[in-house]
């Protein structure tokens, strides 16, 4: 029955919906994940007490169901003075792009069944542009964030979304020169080579420079702790401050599903993809692979932001202009060298 | 006169990423070592499961009225304690004992002795003020009402209050 | 006039006077008990001593009389030793229980013993014991706090000359004892003596644990009883406690001396009336217009329209203050209304009378100052409009049908008044009237000395003075107090002129 079903049709739709709960479910997971590994790290226990059907505790797993049902039965007050158009689509617009890019990424071997090649990636990997997909769609993440800010009217939320807005264009550039030796050595954009040309030996090792610029880019991307300047909790509250309940929790879904793809993007780029020895022999395996990895760049995000300290202003662009960019150059010039007369 | 501290950092600290290291070695040092401690051991008590077994006698919990040996109240409704009281938590009525005896030379007593267990702040402060080392502060710490008025306790309860440590 | 150095400075002073005396009119103080300007020099106390040039010894202030060339040292080493002497001697059989003590907080023992001793106790053994009595039925005594100063058995046998208290025993040993119950009942000055003792020995039976004296605002007033104008000090609940309702509830009055007027007693009446304005639950609450309450915006709008009438007739009170009453006589005049005065209740004065005046109203000489027709003089009754302000108290029994017989006959009459009383009930608008303690007022009483009562506490309800209903343009009580004095005694007069011994006119 299976193989009737099989067709490429029926298993894109398929993908689709997998990908999409499966970011969706994974969201959740990162929020619970976010507060209980805090909460340890801190000597605490974190949220512990949702309990199913009021006995069982599961580890507070139940949390994030609980403040989802809280964010929707919240009031939604449309504040006074605020640009009603731009304040309703601004969530929207940062919630989309976090969804879509995941689709270029390549999270599973592929396979051949009845003479027909299928891709675990929706969009199908000749894509010839598929790095170029992700940076573009990414660039779209920090829209969200600059027109909430500024619809909201607050001197506030538009301070957090200059913020980001800046933090944002000075990372992109870095972490685009530091993908570019990536793709040097792939010698292509499609996702898919890249993950093949790793096979054996994971860029992590020979681009050490490029992978560590790209590491610490996508925090400042995602807007996640040390450079969270779009939020700032401790200062300027952020570029959502006038917002509540659904257009809220959009917002924060974004967060945690731009942090996702992320991830899956450091994976592809620089941990192998799915490639795992052994584990990588069955399409399966490649798949629980790929999750693997993806979930341990994950839970770097969560210890990174409970170690370090934010940065200041000045030093996030000192950061970014005066370290990241030069280094990444410095890695694309090794690549090139290494490309042009060594390989 | 601003201080200004001179720091230099040599190579190895201007890298920054091994004191990064090293920070999130402490925080995944720490992340295990909750999570592979039993809930019991751990530095939270998770409070209406379990109970904290050596509160200090020093904590300042629950009010209790002492009394003598032979049941009466030291307080003599001075207001000494209602004076020093910062949150006015503490109302007394006195009455006026025109019989005293011998033993118990006591011109005074409170006929209504309230506090305000919603308003006390519990700083101790009329346990310091007593002239009779009549009120003090135990070290009961579950002080729970279902309603403002139940907060509100009388001499009856105060002198039911235990001491330090149960009796 | 003599010279005389106190503590290296020369002053010039009355020959005939105590060092003391001298001493308080310079604003130098030295601390006494037994010493009271109304009462005979008893100089048993010793703790007035001061050095004096050339005298081998300190000497007691209050009872050494100046004298030319004399130099005196209210602080020297020798003075200060001989105070924490004394001291220690008085607090050597004192029980020391100021907690459940009604006079601490203004106690003289211990306020003396925190500025010129501080010192613990060598007294080891135990101390001596008397109960506490209910000498009378509004004194209590208690022996053990006494400091034997006397003054109580003085003000008793010079005073008021009824010896009811007197000292028993001899020495250390000695203790005041009461040797006459019903004759301190029936004495109409005997709560003075809770005043006059410097210490927690003597006190009020009705103050007797009623509330701590630093839970009160003390206010000073002008006594209400009698046109004597005797000074008081109303104390007013000021804890402000979510638990505790009394706030701004007078819980006693007391006396504040007037050296002008001679007065360093008040009489029990005056003393007890405070319960009268306590009584919050017959207040005026707000404007009440034929049984209906109205907003104080309608009531002033009201009495706006209803006023302009040709014939109308304003009856001042000799139970309000100058303020109060020339408001309403100013009101008048705008309108070429006629103005008249009640007469003054009177009573029979007890035994002894002493300086209680006949007159039962504090304000009566001012409406005789201003020479206005009384109310008997009244002839045709049916007026358009009627204004009467009355306050706590009686007046004339003759003048009250008088009055009662304008209200009902006007068309539109207005009572102010604190308290609902019988002309309240027959006029169409009562207006909520403050009492005494809720506004600034000025008095004047039977031997012509303006006096001001302060306010202590916020105007209760609704009440307002009777310039804001009537709505004259005045900013504050000052005001008014002026325009009477430069209209009516061509003088001027404020607050500042007033001070707190009164402009004797
Ligand atoms: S503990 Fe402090 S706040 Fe509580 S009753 Fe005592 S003095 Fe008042
Ligand atoms: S508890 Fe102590 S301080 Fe309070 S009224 Fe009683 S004796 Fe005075
Ligand atoms: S008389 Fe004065 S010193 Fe003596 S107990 Fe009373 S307050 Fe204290
Ligand atoms: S009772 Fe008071 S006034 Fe009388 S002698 Fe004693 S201390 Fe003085
Ligand atoms: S005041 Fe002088 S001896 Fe008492």
């Amino acid at each position: 029955m299976m193989e009737g079903l099989l067709n490429p049709q029926t298993f894109m739709v398929f993908k689709v919906v997998v990908v999409f709960v499966a970011v969706l479910t994974l969201v959740a997971l990162a929020t619970w994940a976010e507060r209980r590994g805090a909460a340890f790290i801190q000597d605490r226990v974190g949220p512990n007490r949702v309990a199913l059907f009021g006995k069982i505790r599961i580890f507070g797993l139940g949390q994030p169901l609980a403040d989802g049902l809280k964010l929707f039965f919240k009031e939604d007050v449309l504040p006074l003075n605020v640009d009603r158009v731009l304040y309703t689509i601004a969530p929207v617009i940062s919630f989309i792009p976090a969804t879509m890019t995941f689709a270029a990424i390549p999270f599973g071997k592929p396979f051949v069944k009845n003479g027909i090649q299928y891709f675990l990636s929706i969009l199908p990997p000749d894509t010839n542009i598929g790095v170029l997909y992700i940076f573009a769609l990414a660039g779209m993440g920090v829209y969200g964030i600059i027109i909430g800010g500024w619809a909201s009217n607050n001197k506030w939320s538009i301070l957090g979304a200059m913020r980001a807005s800046a933090q944002v264009i000075s990372y992109e550039l870095a972490m685009t020169l530091a993908v570019v030796g990536v793709v040097i050595s792939a010698g292509s954009l499609r996702l898919d080579r890249i993950i093949e040309a790793q096979n054996g030996l994971w860029n992590i090792v020979p681009q050490f420079i490029g992978a560590i610029v790209f590491f610490v880019s996508m925090f400042a991307e995602t807007n996640r702790l040390p450079f969270d300047f779009a939020e700032g909790e401790s200062e300027i509250i952020g570029y959502h401050t006038e917002y509540m309940s659904m257009k809220f929790s959009m917002f924060f879904l974004a967060e945690y599903a731009n942090m996702i793809t992320a991830s899956g993007l450091f994976v592809t780029l620089y941990l192998g993809g799915w490639h795992f020895p052994i584990l990588d022999s069955t399409v399966i395996g490649s798949v629980v692979a790929f999750v693997i990895k993806l979930l341990f760049v994950l839970w770097c995000f969560i210890w990174v932001r409970w170690t370090l300290p934010r940065f200041r202003y000045d030093q996030l662009m000192r950061l970014g202009w005066k370290v990241m960019l030069p280094l990444s150059l410095i890695n694309l010039v090794i690549v090139a060298l290494f490309y042009a007369y060594g390989g | 006169m601003a201080l200004k501290k001179d720091v230099r950092l040599n190579w190895w600290d201007k890298i920054y990423l091994p004191a990064v290291f090293k920070g999130m070695y402490i925080t995944i040092s720490h992340f295990f070592k909750t999570l592979f401690t039993p809930p019991s051991k751990r530095y939270t008590i998770e409070y209406p499961d379990r109970k904290k077994e050596d509160i200090p006698e020093w904590y300042r919990g629950l009010h209790r009225l002492n009394t003598y040996p032979d049941g009466t109240l030291k307080c003599v409704a001075c207001y000494c304690c209602a004076t020093a009281c910062p949150a006015d938590a503490i109302y007394i009525e006195p009455e006026d004992l025109e019989d005293f005896d011998k033993d118990h030379p006591k011109e005074k007593a409170p006929k209504v002795f309230q506090i305000d267990l919603h308003r006390c702040i519990y700083c101790g402060f009329c346990e310091e003020a007593c002239p009779k080392d009549a009120i003090v502060l135990t070290n009961h710490y579950e002080i729970v009402h279902t309603s403002r008025e139940a907060g509100i306790i009388g001499i009856e309860d105060l002198i039911k209050t235990k001491r330090e440590g149960g009796e | 006039m003599i010279t005389v150095k106190i503590n290296d400075r020369e002053y010039q002073v009355e020959e005939g006077k105590t060092i003391l005396e001298v001493a308080k009119e310079f604003g130098i103080d030295i601390p006494h008990y037994c010493y009271h300007p109304a009462l005979s020099i008893a100089g048993n106390c010793r703790m007035c001593l001061v050095e004096v040039k050339g005298m081998p010894k300190p000497m007691t202030a209050c009872s050494t009389r100046v004298s030319d060339g004399m130099e005196i040292y209210t602080d020297s080493e020798i003075v200060k030793e001989a105070r924490k002497g004394v001291l220690e001697f008085i607090l050597l059989d004192h029980p020391v229980d100021c907690p459940i003590c009604d006079k601490s907080g203004e106690c003289k023992l211990q306020d003396y013993y925190f500025k010129y001793s501080a010192q613990r106790s060598r007294y080891e053994f135990p101390k001596e014991r008397h109960k506490v009595q209910k000498i009378s039925k509004k004194i209590y005594l208690n022996p053990n706090r006494c400091v034997l100063c006397t003054r109580c058995v003085r003000f008793l046998s010079e005073i008021t000359k009824t010896f009811e208290l007197t000292t028993v025993e001899r020495g250390s040993h000695t203790y005041i004892t009461c040797v006459d119950p019903e004759s301190l009942d029936n004495n109409p000055f005997a709560s003075n003596i809770s005043d006059i003792c410097p210490v927690g020995a003597l006190g009020l039976n009705e103050f007797r644990f009623k509330k701590r004296v630093w839970f009160t605002k003390k206010v000073k007033a002008i006594c209400q009883g009698c046109s004597a104008g005797c000074n008081i000090y109303v104390d007013v609940s000021n804890r402000k406690q979510l638990l505790d309702g009394d706030d701004d509830e007078i819980v006693r009055i007391h006396t504040a001396e007037n050296p002008k007027l001679g007065q360093y007693f008040i009489c029990d009446e005056g003393r007890y009336s405070y319960k009268l304005y306590n009584d919050r639950e017959s207040r005026v609450k707000v404007p009440v217009l034929e049984g209906e309450e109205i907003t104080v915006e309608n009531a002033v709008s009201l009495i706006k329209e209803k006023a302009n009438v040709r014939k109308g007739v304003v009856i001042l009170s000799p139970l309000h203050s100058i303020e109060e009453n020339y408001a309403a006589y100013l009101f008048a005049r705008e309108r070429g209304f006629d103005v008249f005065r009640p007469s003054s209740f009177r009573k029979d004065l007890p035994e002894p009378a002493l300086f209680i005046e006949e007159k039962k109203s504090p304000n009566d000489r001012m409406l005789k100052l201003m020479k206005l027709p009384k109310v008997s003089e009244i002839e045709e009754i049916d007026y358009d409009f009627a204004l009467f302000l009355h306050n706590v108290g009686k007046i004339h029994s003759k003048s009250e049908v008088r009055i009662l017989s304008v209200l009902k006959k006007s068309t539109f009459s207005v009572v102010f008044e604190p308290v609902l009383s019988e002309f309240g009930r027959n006029a169409n608008l009562v207006l909520p009237a403050p009492i005494f303690i809720e506004e600034n007022g000025c008095y004047i009483n039977a031997k012509n000395l303006v006096q001001r009562s302060h306010k202590g506490v916020d105007y209760m309800y609704l009440s307002k003075p009777l310039w804001f209903f009537l709505d004259i343009n005045f900013k504050s009580e000052e005001e008014l107090l002026a325009v009477f004095a430069k209209e009516q005694l061509n003088i001027e007069l404020d607050y500042n002129r007033l001070g707190t011994e009164g402009f004797e006119l």
